[in-house]
Formats: structure tokens, C-alpha cells, sequence
């Protein structure tokens, strides 16, 4: 299907550059936004501290302007995400015949994707609120659902997959009103290397990056 | 008067004697005897039994049969199944039908003892991933990555509005730079609409949507396999159990929206169906033999009385007979119950026979004890040999190895003494209770010029007959070698019936067609190496066994298998708690995503097909324009009424586990390992075996690696080679009996050629033309062939006899006499009553009638032509060497 569902309810939460307060959402207070990540952190802790940094870089969207969203959101991103996993994830099969040299590439280059992602569709605020609204076990991972509502009242769910590697929780897929990114990505990208082979795909995954960065 | 023949002047007169005595007392003669065969009717009636097991028909010692035999002592529920094949407007139909017929199938224990559904066994559905291959397992991840979103969203709002929703975001995804090929589901959201605006049935199978290849005919199918409890009190003992599967299912098919079809086949639907064809209208076709020999008796015998004995000694006979085969057997079986036609045909001739002498002595003046006398005499010699001889060709029948000849022998061979004994008996006596007056002087014109040159043109023009005869005859034994045994039980059937005509789509468009082999293994690695090399065979597609079940690759299929679950999030998506629409929401809904569709009209880009959003668009406007909410309902179930379900079975699929051999349920294991360990492989062939070359190449190939193969293909084989040996020595040996016995009796061997080389020369002819009009020989219309045997030889003596002993002394051209007559009129009895057969809805049957038809044209030729030709040429011959 269509990598743009997510991609349009994405945009559909994008917000008009608008200074506003910060989260007024209790629970986020209580888990501390500003905290920096300790070894006993929570999944749900982990998700907060995420859109906590999402909020503080929607609220000067403007002001950063695309490169500066894409620098500051680029860390907590890469350390959140599991973006090794994501990459596996959408090529399958294609993945035991790369090379050590091309599995980086690809990883990082997923990596690129996913911050200019994020960095493109949170690109202002318009009194979003985020809430976690419940965190649950299922099988190897834990699932922490959460809110997003604009101001009109409208709500919708943002579902975080997490597994914890190495002690640590990150994120392996966002479910968004019941699109899943992982889903996403391997409808668009998971075929490419069975028809055009390593180079088309990393062309492709580039070509995003560009439209991203040209604001589309 | 005559003066016969010194040896045979002692059992002539006590053929007189003998009719003398009955004609004393005529009347205890006539009712005691009517009283027997009363009794006999009746002893049958009550007691008989059909057996229509065609397998059973054959020796048990065969080989096959001990196989087959082992198979089902192992394997008890595989024995006599009905095989019930469900179809529904979806598979998600057709799955919940079988499910739900099969639970009300096994309610009745008292009816069926086995119940299996083999296609929807919750085991092997649970884990169907895992038998996927790896790459088709990563196929399937990839598709349904891509419709993902329709899942997830769906189940968020399952009803029309997030239907359209969502189509609505899928048809503007171009916009972004995709394409997506939306027009299989925009094209069944079009067919679900405009069905229920026109207030028809619809479903839309999710199954279908998710999978990328368009369905096969065996997606769309379920099966049942029952095992009926047979009631062997019936004449057909799977009645009640069929009758309860087919108003079962007429109920669950009233269900018009997710009603299914019922199909019921296996071999024993077959054979119930089967007897059911072959007897109906069997009363009327016993009337219209009647009807049609005492027609052609009356123009024969010109008097009502002479017709009257003969067709009530007739009926006495076939009564008797029938007693004797419930007294002395038991049970007739498909191939035996044919015993009535072969006594009919040689039954008749006796007293065709007997009445036109006697009538033939009327007419010369005798009175009437002196004219039946005379009859018995001169006509009662042949008589008793016409029976010792034929009886003799059927009793050659009883020791080959297919008990449904055995039995037919046996039957018919002493309904020839029963016959010969009531036509010397119980027909004097009734008509010397309705004796015949005087012969209407119409009779006693003289006869023309053409009667002349037709009686003589044999004896006139025997040389070129004779070179003719020799000619054909060899002709016709070089197309011999070609003939062809169809040991097809489908084609002996009528194929328009349901069980067959269901068979045969089975046979060529299933994967797992009705027919195929089974070896039995003594353990699991001989079974494991026995399907190695029998799929190595290039006629065999695939060969299962207990460890089929247990797939490989596990643990790489499990990882594709929970990355798919990851991928999906199917976890994540819990029903949504979104409000149900009413019809306002769902109008606006549809308007939204009709202008979407127009919007799309006006684009370039984007997979979906332009047509197919133009339909939708149209159909959505006339469905703006409703308001009512029973339609919008009925819609809202035929688009998504599959959905939970398969939802359900995706998810649990996709939370599979590994398994090993241990784990696989008793119901499953013991249908391919039985109680002693004995394994089972089933193996399948490529092609369509309903080609019997393709069958034969199937077996034989099979048979090679494992001789010990058993199943359909081989019991037809086997039984079809049995049954075509079994005749050819029955035949060979009733050939050479007949011809010793008339040796004996005619004390002259050329006498007895003259019998025996006409009927083989017709015997040559009938089988070269069924060769040329292409119609086999098969387990139906074999029996004709002692029949043929048995008319031939009869005429063939009363011909020979008749020249040899005419009324005057001295040889006598037979044609002129009334054996001529009597020949013809024997002939014509026997065609033309079964000849009715070839009319007949059985193929098995028909073609029986076909053949009964063209042999009795060729053995009139022969009796009629061939015969007076050699009597001539012989007679010409001894002339010459007594005047040289």
C-alpha cells in the first residue's frame, strides 16, 4: 500500500509555526521532559522523552528552519530508533547477501531517511499535545500507545513498538492510527532490491531524502 | 411314420411317452408347477440381495485384492466414503458451510461414524505459514506489507465509512509520487454495491483480496469426508445417510448470502447412484420385453393361445430360476443380475421352437395329442442337446476367478434345465389345456416364386458365399488384435449424474484428484525413503506421508514469520472504539470518496485502472441517493463480513510455533499411521488420469518402484485384466466343451464344424465391427458373449438337425422348414426385446444392448446363409465322390 498514508497522517499532524506553551499534559511533567536518559529507563519513559523533544523542536520550528530541525532531532532519533532492525526489516530476504560495507550504508542511510522524515513533517506547532496513555507486553515487545490531539479536539494514536537491546528500550515501529511505518516502508522499498539490485535501492532511499529536503 | 435313426430311437419315444403322460393330466401338471414358480417368486422377492461391490467380484486371493484388503484393515476410515465437496460464494463461505454441515453430520452418530474435514483442520490452519516455502513465506510478508494499511485502518472502523476512507486516501496516494494498483478492490466494492442496489446476493472474499494470485478451483472447495453406517438390510445401504446430507444441506444452502453447494461423489455415491440409474425404468423395460416378444410371437404363431403358454412358461421359468439363485447363492451381484436377460433370450427359443412344430402339425391334419407328440420327438432332441451344450458353455464360467461370471454361469447354465424342463412339461400341459383348433385356412397358400429363390439362393450360389465367408472371416480376424477391454467403471455410468459428473471435475481440476496410489511402509523411514524415490518419477507430482505434515526450515520460516507479525503490528491494532456510522456519515463518506475518484479520472499518474474508478464513482452516486439503512446494512455485511474472520486467522497464523512429528493431533496422525505402525504414502499423479494411457503409465510406473502399490488405479487395472482373462478362458473353454458335447451327440464331426465355424465366423464379425464403430468391450456388455455363444449354437443344431432329419427322410433344405421360421423368429425375440437396452440412460447398458443387437444380425447371417451354404457344398461334394 502506500508509504504516503502514514506519510499523510503525518502531515495531517503538522502544525503552523506558532509559539505556544510547552505540553501542559500532567503525565509528561511527572516523567520529567528535560531528564536525561538513565539505564533504568521505562519504554514509556523513553517514548515520553521523545515527543517531549519533538514538541521543544515543533515549537521553534520556523526558527530552526528545516537543516536545524533535522540536527537537533538527528541524535535522539538515532538512539531511540532501532534503525539496524528497521533496516532489516523492510529488505528480509535481500539482507544476507550484503556485504558488511553495503548492510552500513544501508543502515545509515536509513537512518538519514528517518530523521529527514521527522525533521519534514514536524515542522510547527499548533497546541498539540501528546499523552501515553498505556504501556502493554506483547510476545518479545512492548507496545506504548499514545496520544496526539490538536486543538480542535481531534485525536490520534501514535503506537510504539519497542524491544530492549543490549538493556536498552528503542523503538522498532509506529503504528499511526493503525499504519505501521515497518508496513510502510517495505511496500515501498522491500521489492526494490529483487528488481534493481543494492544501488536502486540506496538511489531511491536518497531521492526521499532529497524531497524531504526540498519540502515535499 | 419316420423310422429314426437306430441309436436315438429309445430317448425319442420316451419323449413321446413323456408328453403323453403330461398330457393326461394336464391340469395337476399345469398347477403344481405354477405353484412352484409362485413359490419360487416369492422366496426371491423376500430374500434375495444384491451385492454391488464391483471390487468384491474378483477372487480375494488376487494379489490387488489382498493389498487393497491389508489397506483397509489398517486404514478403517478410509472404507467407504462419501466425499462430500462444499462450494460457496467465498472460500471464508465455503469454510464456514463445511464446518457447519460437518457438525451437524456428526449429531447423528447413529448415521455416520467418521466425520473429517480435511481442508479446514484447525492444526494444520494455524501453522499454514509454516508450510509455505521460505520465498513464498517472504512473498507473502511483502503483500501484506502493502495492504497493511487497509488492515490496520479497517479494523480501527469496520464499517463503510472507514471503507471509503480509506480508499479514499488510497486513490489520492499518487498525488505523493505512488502507485498503487487499487483495481481489484475498487472493482469488488463496485460488484458489492451494485448487488445490494439491486437487492442480490454478495460477498467479498478478504481471503481472495489478500492473496495476489487469483483463486484456483480448489481454494474455492471444501471437502467432507463421511463414513456412512451402511445398512445391508437395504437394497442400496447408503440411502439414509445420503438422504440426511442432502436436506441437511438443502437447509444451510437456504442461507442466500453465505449459502453453499453440495456436491455428493466417492465411490459409493457412485455405485448408490448407479443402481438407481440402471433401475429405473427397469419395470417398464421388463414390461416392453414382454410386450415386444408376445408381439412378434403372435405374428409368428398367428394364435393368442400358443403365445399365451409360451410367454406363462416363460415366466414360470425366469421365476424359477431366480428361486434357484437365492436358494443355491444368495445374492446376485451387478454382473449376475443379467441372468434374466441370457435366460429370456435362450428360454424363448425352446418354445418358439416346440409351438411351431406343433402348430406345423395341426395345420398337416394331426389331432392334437398326436401333433404335440410329434413336436416333442422331432423337436425335442435338439432340444436337449441345445441345453446340455449351452448349459455346459455357462457352467464353463464357474471356475474362473471373477465370482460376477461364476455366478452368472451357474445361474443361467441350470436355468437352462429349468427351461428345457418346463417347456417338456409345463407347456404341453397348458396346451393341452387350451389346445390349438385348426390353422386359418390363410396359411395354407402355396408359396410364390420369391419365396422360392430367397429359401434356395444359399444352396444355389454357395461357392461365392462360402469364398465370401472365408474372405470376411479373415478380415476380421486381423482387425481382432486391436480389441480393447475400457476397465473404466466411470464410463459404464451415466456421466450426467451428480456423483460422476462431479468425479470427473475432481479428477482433472483438483490438486489432490479422487484417484490415486497408496503404498504401505512398515515404518517411518522406509515410508520416508519410499516417497524419495517414487517422487522421483517423472508421472508422479507428489507423494505425502505422516512426516509431510511436518514442514522444514522451521526456524528460518519462524523468523520471516514474527518479523511479518512485527511488520504488521497486528498486536497493536485492537477493534477501534470509534462510533458505529449511521446512513448520513456513510453518504458522506461515499460522496468524499466519489469525488476523490472523479479528482483521480482527471490525472495521469497512479496503477489503478481509470475504468474501474469511473465505475465506482457512478455506483457511489446512485448510492448516495438512498437513505435507507437495511441497505446500508446489508452492504456494510457483504463488503466486510469476511474481514473479522480473516483477521483472526491471520493473526493467529502469524503467532505460530514450531512443531515436530509428536505434536500432530491422534485425528491426523491415525488416518497415515496405523494402530501396528504401518505407514501410509499417498501418491499423486501429474497428469488427468481419467486418460486411461496416462493411468496405465501412472501405475506401471508406480508399481515398479513399489510393487505392493494399492488404490482405484489399480483395481481398475487389475480388475479389468482379470475380468477380460477370466472371459477369454470361459469362453475358450465353453467353446471346446460344447463343441465335445456335440461330437458325442452328433457322432459326426463335420456336423458339429458345421455348427461351430458359422458361429465363430459371426462371433469374428461382431467383434471386428465393434472394433470399427470404436465401442470397447467393458464389465457391462461382456456378458453378451455367452448369450451369443448360447443362441448360436441352439440355432446352429436346429438347423443342422432339421436338414439332417427332415419330416420325409433324407437331407431337406432347412430354410424351407419351420426351423427357418423358428431361427427367425428367435432372433427377432432377442433383438428386438434387447436392443430396448441400448436406449437405456446407463452407458454400461446401452452398450450391452448395443452389442446383443449387432451379434444377433451376424449370427442370423450365419445360421441362415452360411450354414444351408456348407450343407449344399457337402451335400454337392458327396454327391460328386458318390458318382466318381
Amino acid at each position: 500500500m502506500s508509504r504516503l498514508l502514514v506519510a499523510g497522517l503525518l502531515a495531517g499532524l503538522a502544525f503552523c509555526a506558532a509559539p505556544g506553551a510547552a505540553s501542559a499534559n500532567p503525565a509528561d511533567a511527572a516523567k520529567g521532559t528535560a531528564k536525561p536518559p538513565s539505564k533504568t529507563e521505562t519504554a514509556t519513559q523513553l517514548v515520553a522523552r521523545l515527543q517531549s523533544k519533538l514538541l521543544t523542536v515543533m515549537q521553534r520550528a520556523k526558527q530552526l528552519g528545516f537543516e536545524g530541525r533535522r540536527k537537533e532531532l538527528g541524535p535522539i532519533i538515532r538512539e531511540t530508533h532501532y534503525i539496524a532492525a528497521i533496516a532489516r526489516l523492510t529488505v528480509s530476504r535481500y539482507w544476507k547477501n550484503l556485504t558488511k560495507d553495503q548492510q552500513k550504508l544501508l543502515v545509515k542511510t536509513f537512518g538519514d531517511l528517518s530523521v529527514a522524515n521527522y525533521a519534514s513533517k514536524f515542522d510547527g506547532f499548533n497546541g498539540e499535545r501528546f499523552a501515553r496513555v498505556a504501556e502493554k507486553k506483547s510476545g518479545k515487545s512492548t507496545i506504548v500507545r499514545t496520544t496526539i490531539t490538536k486543538t480542535n479536539g481531534k485525536k490520534h494514536t501514535l503506537d510504539y513498538t519497542l524491544r530492549q537491546v543490549k538493556g536498552k528500550w528503542r523503538i522498532l515501529n509506529i503504528t499511526a492510527d493503525g499504519v505501521s511505518d515497518l508496513a510502510t516502508k517495505k511496500a515501498e522499498y522491500g521489492s526494490v532490491m529483487g528488481s534493481g539490485g543494492f544501488n536502486a535501492l540506496i538511489n531511491k532511499l536518497r531521492a526521499q531524502i532529497k524531497r524531504y529536503e526540498s519540502g515535499g | 411314420m419316420s423310422e429314426d435313426d437306430q441309436h436315438d430311437h429309445g430317448w425319442r419315444r420316451f419323449l413321446a411317452r413323456w408328453v403323453d403322460g403330461v398330457a393326461k393330466r394336464a391340469l395337476w401338471v399345469a398347477v403344481a408347477l405354477l405353484l412352484v414358480s409362485y413359490a419360487a417368486l416369492h422366496v426371491t422377492i423376500t430374500k434375495i440381495k444384491v451385492n454391488t461391490n464391483r471390487e468384491k467380484m474378483l477372487s480375494a486371493d488376487l494379489p490387488f485384492r489382498k493389498a487393497e484388503n491389508r489397506r483397509h484393515e489398517l486404514f478403517p476410515k478410509d472404507v467407504d466414503n462419501l466425499a462430500l465437496v462444499i462450494e460457496g460464494a467465498t472460500p471464508e463461505d465455503a469454510r464456514a458451510g463445511a464446518l457447519a454441515l460437518a457438525e451437524r453430520l456428526r449429531a447423528r452418530d447413529d448415521l455416520f461414524r467418521n466425520v473429517y474435514v480435511p481442508r479446514a483442520d484447525k492444526f494444520l490452519e494455524d501453522r499454514g505459514l509454516l508450510y509455505l516455502d521460505t520465498d513464498e513465506l517472504e512473498d507473502l510478508s511483502q503483500r501484506l506489507a502493502e495492504v497493511q494499511p487497509f488492515l490496520g485502518r479497517l479494523t480501527g472502523d469496520e464499517s463503510l465509512r472507514g471503507l471509503f476512507d480509506l480508499l479514499e486516501q488510497a486513490i489520492e496516494a499518487d498525488k505523493d509520487g505512488t502507485d498503487v494498483d487499487l483495481t481489484r478492490v475498487v472493482e469488488r466494492v463496485t460488484e458489492g454495491i451494485d448487488a445490494a442496489l439491486a437487492a442480490e446476493p454478495y460477498r467479498l472474499s478478504w481471503q481472495a483480496l489478500m492473496q495476489d494470485e487469483p483463486l484456483t478451483r480448489d481454494d474455492e472447495r471444501q471437502f467432507i469426508l463421511a463414513q456412512p453406517v451402511l445398512d445391508y438390510g437395504k437394497l442400496l445401504p447408503a440411502t439414509s445417510a445420503l438422504d440426511f446430507v442432502r436436506t441437511t444441506a438443502d437447509d444451510l444452502a437456504k442461507d442466500a448470502d453465505a449459502g453453499i453447494r453440495v456436491r455428493i461423489t466417492g465411490g459409493l455415491a457412485m455405485a448408490t447412484q448407479e443402481l438407481q440409474t440402471v433401475s429405473r425404468g427397469a419395470e417398464w423395460f421388463g414390461l416392453g420385453v414382454f410386450l415386444a416378444i408376445g408381439v412378434i410371437l403372435y405374428a409368428g404363431l398367428r394364435s393368442g393361445r400358443l403365445v399365451a403358454a409360451s410367454l406363462i412358461t416363460l415366466v414360470a421359468g425366469l421365476a424359477c430360476t431366480a428361486g434357484f439363485a437365492t436358494i443355491a447363492i444368495g445374492h446376485l451381484n451387478l454382473v449376475s443380475v443379467a441372468f434374466g436377460i441370457l435366460y429370456i433370450g435362450l428360454g424363448i427359443d425352446y418354445a418358439i421352437h416346440l409351438t411351431l412344430r406343433y402348430r406345423e402339425g395341426i395345420r398337416n391334419g394331426r389331432d392334437h395329442g398326436d401333433a404335440l407328440r410329434r413336436a416333442a420327438q422331432d423337436v425335442g432332441g435338439s432340444l436337449v442337446l441345445c441345453t446340455l451344450s449351452t448349459a455346459l458353455g455357462f457352467y464353463a464360467f464357474v471356475p474362473t476367478a471373477y465370482s460376477g461370471v461364476s455366478e452368472l454361469g451357474l445361474i443361467s447354465g441350470t436355468g437352462m434345465f429349468i427351461s428345457l424342463f418346463l417347456n417338456l412339461t409345463l407347456l404341453p400341459a397348458l396346451l393341452t389345456l387350451m389346445p390349438l383348433r385348426s390353422v386359418k385356412a390363410r396359411e395354407t397358400r402355396e408359396h410364390g416364386p420369391l419365396y422360392e429363390s430367397v429359401t434356395t439362393f444359399p444352396v444355389r450360389r454357395h461357392r461365392p458365399i462360402l469364398v465370401a465367408s472365408v474372405i470376411l472371416g479373415l478380415a476380421g480376424s486381423m482387425i481382432i488384435p486391436r480389441i480393447r477391454f475400457d476397465w473404466n467403471p466411470l464410463n459404464l455410468r451415466d456421466r450426467s449424474t451428480e456423483s460422476v459428473a462431479t468425479f470427473d471435475e475432481l479428477l482433472r481440476t483438483s490438486e489432490t484428484p479422487p484417484w490415486n496410489l497408496d503404498i504401505l511402509a512398515a515404518d517411518a523411514g522406509t515410508a520416508r525413503a519410499t516417497a524419495e524415490r517414487v517422487k522421483a518419477l517423472p508421472e508422479v507430482d507428489k507423494a505425502i506421508h505422516v512426516e509431510s505434515f511436518v514442514p522444514d526450515d522451521q526456524d528460518e520460516k519462524l523468523i520471516v514469520i514474527e518479523d511479518t507479525a512485527l511488520i504488521l503490528g497486528l498486536d497493536v491494532l485492537s477493534p477501534g472504539a470509534t462510533d458505529a456510522p449511521n446512513v448520513a456519515d456513510n453518504v458522506a463518506a461515499a460522496r468524499s470518496l466519489r469525488e476523490a475518484l472523479a479528482a483521480y479520472g482527471q490525472r495521469t499518474t497512479g496503477g489503478t485502472d481509470r475504468e474501474a474508478a469511473a465505475k465506482l464513482a457512478s455506483t457511489l452516486q446512485r448510492l448516495e441517493a438512498r437513505t435507507e439503512p437495511a441497505l446500508f446494512d446489508k452492504l456494510s455485511v457483504s463488503l466486510l463480513a469476511t474481514l473479522p474472520a480473516n483477521m483472526q486467522r491471520l493473526r493467529t497464523s502469524l503467532e505460530t510455533e514450531g512443531f515436530a512429528r509428536s505434536d500432530l493431533p491422534a485425528h491426523l496422525v491415525d488416518r497415515w499411521v496405523a494402530t501396528d505402525g504401518t505407514h501410509r504414502v499417498q501418491v499423486y499423479a501429474k497428469k488427468d488420469l481419467s486418460d486411461p494411457d496416462a493411468l496405465e503409465a501412472f501405475v506401471d510406473a508406480t508399481r515398479a518402484v513399489a510393487p505392493n502399490a494399492s488404490g482405484s488405479p489399480v483395481v481398475m487395472l487389475e480388475s479389468g485384466r482379470a475380468v477380460a482373462g477370466a472371459f477369454r478362458q470361459a469362453l475358450l473353454v465353453a467353446v471346446i466343451a460344447t463343441g465335445l458335447v456335440l461330437l458325442l451327440m452328433l457322432r459326426n464331426l463335420v456336423d458339429v464344424l458345421f455348427v461351430i465355424v458359422p458361429l465363430l465366423l459371426a462371433a469374428v464379425l461382431t467383434a471386428a465391427s465393434m472394433i470399427l464403430l470404436k465401442v470397447p468391450f467393458n464389465f457391462a456388455n461382456v456378458i453378451a458373449l455367452p448369450l451369443l455363444l448360447g443362441i448360436g449354437v441352439d440355432d446352429g443344431i436346429h438347423m443342422v438337425d432339421r436338414a439332417r432329419h427332415g419330416l420325409g427322410g433324407g437331407d431337406v433344405n432347412p430354410l424351407q422348414t419351420s426351423t427357418a421360421r423358428g431361427v427367425i423368429f428367435t432372433t427377432l425375440t432377442t433383438s428386438v426385446s434387447f436392443g430396448q437396452l441400448a436406449l437405456s440412460p446407463h452407458p454400461g447398458t446401452a452398450s450391452l444392448g448395443l452389442l446383443l443387437s449387432s451379434g444377433m444380425g451376424f449370427l442370423l447371417l450365419s445360421t441362415l446363409v452360411v450354414i444351408p451354404a456348407l450343407l449344399a457344398w457337402s451335400a454337392k461334394r458327396s454327391q460328386e465322390t458318390s458318382a466318381a
